[in-house]
């Protein structure tokens, strides 16, 4: 691919070399009287057809529909100038159509599908070029046709070659095209035509070489501005590129682990279901209470390792933004009082009290699973973690928020703690908390986090250090 | 007579499970384990050499052939298009819903919500409609 892109490069220089020749020769008296600039026009619009052909031709394959259609577009075009004047530029757009004919079909033997993502943008450019080129040529002919223009004749063809030139090195050059570098193509080559075209205009020897001089100090310059215009192009074209890949890499870890997820689940569902039918004497019944007590225990470790999978899913959807949000009218204190009733017996198991105030509060428009699991997490953490004492619920409405408090007389957090524990990365968990629970999922804040920011609101947290105690609470927007 | 249910589900666990539950339940069924197979019976239902079923169960993320498509096929054909189709997934995504819906199905089950019980039950309600 490098190789080929340098040989356009070649081609393209070559051709605008023949391009300012025959620039010069409609203006000059000498090509115009000798008749030359017809012979010049012709080898020109070989090399330019060759050029741009071939360029077209790098991505025929895939974009095998709109070339064609360009061709047609083309062919119409020649045949309608061919009716309508008969003139050297009809010679120059037949030798073009005929060469791009012939490059589509030599380019789909050769190169076939292998095309680089951001050649593509190219030739969408290029389509546009050569829009432009076949309404120049049109606006041309018709001024020809009325006589507006008569001996120079070839002027439109050129001036539009000249359009298509460079545009079709800007897109070539700038993979990612931008009209900024375009423009400033556009400039450079205008300048140095006008310059070269002084140095044939005036007639004492002193100004011929004072804006020759300038001619090439004005070319060095623009060849190091191109130089610098080229990197900075390359280098974000490479930039993009990266954020390309890592995008992609990104995407193919969300899908393996969705694709992990699915398999761990796949074979949970039957397990459970299996066991339930056992438990509940489907296959017969089950005397031996040992083994059944057993089962009851594999029953509640399968449900356990169902809802961490279930859980890891869930945050896996937020994260690629498939799941939405179900919102619907209700009332949070009933959520809260069901959160701590399935609570109750399990801080009363551990001699804690889980205390809730019930006070009338604004009805919220939220997702009411998703709310609900919040809170319950936020509670059974608070459970989880504290040995003495006990978890107390309050809520309140301050500045236009609902704040829902979950405070505990638990182990506590450090203020850094806090701030990673807030960021809502999974399985992150809390040192006194990973002395309890030995490695645990920790990704119920996780989740939690995940869910009342989905509605806008967010968690907070505070503790006085190690053994003090938490308080979590979420704010959430009332509307 | 009872009534016949097939099951096109690739996870041979999930397969038998599903088909010990519903005969139990009294129900007649067959099985399809593969997209392929799926849509071998249905154009055997289509010529009419396989015997119609009440209601397909239908597994949409099968390794060869989308159960969308399946479903499509189903829909497609005068001598299919009315049978009862419970998609019967383990993802519950809004635009796959909203695909299935238009295809019409009958009903979007996830997996993990019914229990087996509770899917006979859901099927018997469906079939008593008809």
């Amino acid at each position: 691919m490098k190789k080929l892109e340098i040989f356009f490069e070649i081609l393209f220089f070559i051709v605008s070399i023949f391009w300012t020749l025959s620039f010069y020769s409609c203006f000059h008296p000498l090509f115009l009287n000798i008749n030359l600039w017809a012979k010049i026009n012709f080898i020109f619009s070989f090399f330019l057809g060759t050029a741009i052909l071939l360029l077209i031709s790098f991505s025929a394959k895939t974009h095998f529909k709109k070339t064609i259609f360009l061709s047609i577009v083309f062919l119409i075009f020649f045949l309608v100038s061919f009716f309508k004047t008969f003139s050297l530029s009809f010679l120059s757009t037949l030798t073009l159509s005929l060469f791009f004919m012939f490059f589509l079909w030599l380019s789909i033997l050769i190169y076939g599908t292998s095309l680089l993502e951001y050649k593509k943008l190219n030739v969408f450019y290029f389509l546009i070029v050569l829009g432009i080129f076949i309404a120049f040529n049109g606006i041309f002919y018709f001024l020809l046709l009325n006589n507006v223009v008569k001996e120079k004749q070839i002027f439109g063809g050129l001036i539009v070659s000249f359009l298509l030139i460079a545009l079709g090195m800007s897109t070539l050059r700038n993979p990612f095209f931008e009209i900024k570098f375009f423009l400033t193509e556009i400039g450079i080559v205008a300048i140095l035509a006008l310059l070269s075209l002084l140095f044939f205009y005036l007639t004492d020897n002193f100004s011929k070489i004072l804006s020759f001089l300038i001619f090439l100090i004005f070319l060095i310059f623009a060849w190091k501005f191109e130089k610098v215009l080229f990197s900075e192009t390359e280098s974000k074209r490479k930039f993009e590129e990266i954020l390309k890949e890592q995008r992609e890499l990104l995407e193919a870890k969300e899908q393996f682990i969705l694709s992990i997820q699915h398999h761990l689940r796949t074979p949970l569902g039957p397990i459970r279901e299996y066991l339930n039918r056992i438990l509940k004497g489907v296959y017969g019944n089950l005397d031996n209470f040992v083994i059944k007590e057993k089962l009851v225990e594999v029953k509640k470790l399968a449900d356990n390792v169902y809802s961490l999978v279930e859980q890891l899913i869930e945050i896996q959807k937020y994260k690629t933004k498939k799941d939405s949000l179900k919102l619907e009218k209700c009332q949070i204190e009933e959520i809260i009082q069901s959160v701590v009733e399935e609570l109750l017996s399990s801080a009363q198991e551990k001699g804690l009290y889980l205390e809730y105030q019930k006070i009338p509060l604004p009805s919220v428009e939220i997702d009411k699973k998703k709310i609900r699991e919040a809170i319950f997490n936020l509670v059974d953490n608070a459970i989880k973690y504290t040995i003495t004492g006990g978890v107390k619920i309050t809520t309140m409405v301050e500045n236009k928020k609902l704040k829902i408090e979950v405070s505990d007389t638990g182990i506590g957090m450090e203020k850094e703690e806090i701030e990673k524990f807030l960021k809502g990365t999974p399985f992150e968990r809390g040192i006194e908390a990973k002395k309890m629970y030995g490695p645990g999922k920790g990704i119920g804040l996780c989740l939690a986090i995940q869910f009342v920011e989905a509605h806008g609101g967010k968690i907070y947290a505070k503790s006085e250090g190690f053994g003090k105690g938490t308080t979590f609470w979420i704010e959430l927007p009332l509307k | 007579m009872n009534e016949k249910i097939l099951i096109v589900e690739d996870d041979i666990p999930a397969l038998t499970l599903l088909e010990e539950g519903l005969r139990m339940e009294n129900f007649e069924t067959e099985n399809a384990t593969s997209g392929k197979e799926a849509l071998e019976k249905i154009e055997e239902i289509k010529k009419g050499v396989r015997e119609k079923p009440d209601l397909i169960l239908l597994d949409i993320l099968l390794p060869d052939i989308n159960g969308i498509e399946i479903l499509k096929e189903i829909r497609k054909n005068p001598e299919t298009k009315d049978i009862k189709v419970f998609a019967f997934t383990n993802f519950s995504e809004p635009e796959l819903n909203k695909k299935l819906t238009q295809e019409g199905v009958d009903k979007i089950l996830l997996k993990a919500d019914v229990s087996l019980d509770q899917l006979a039950e859901i099927i018997r309600e469906e079939l008593k409609e008809k």
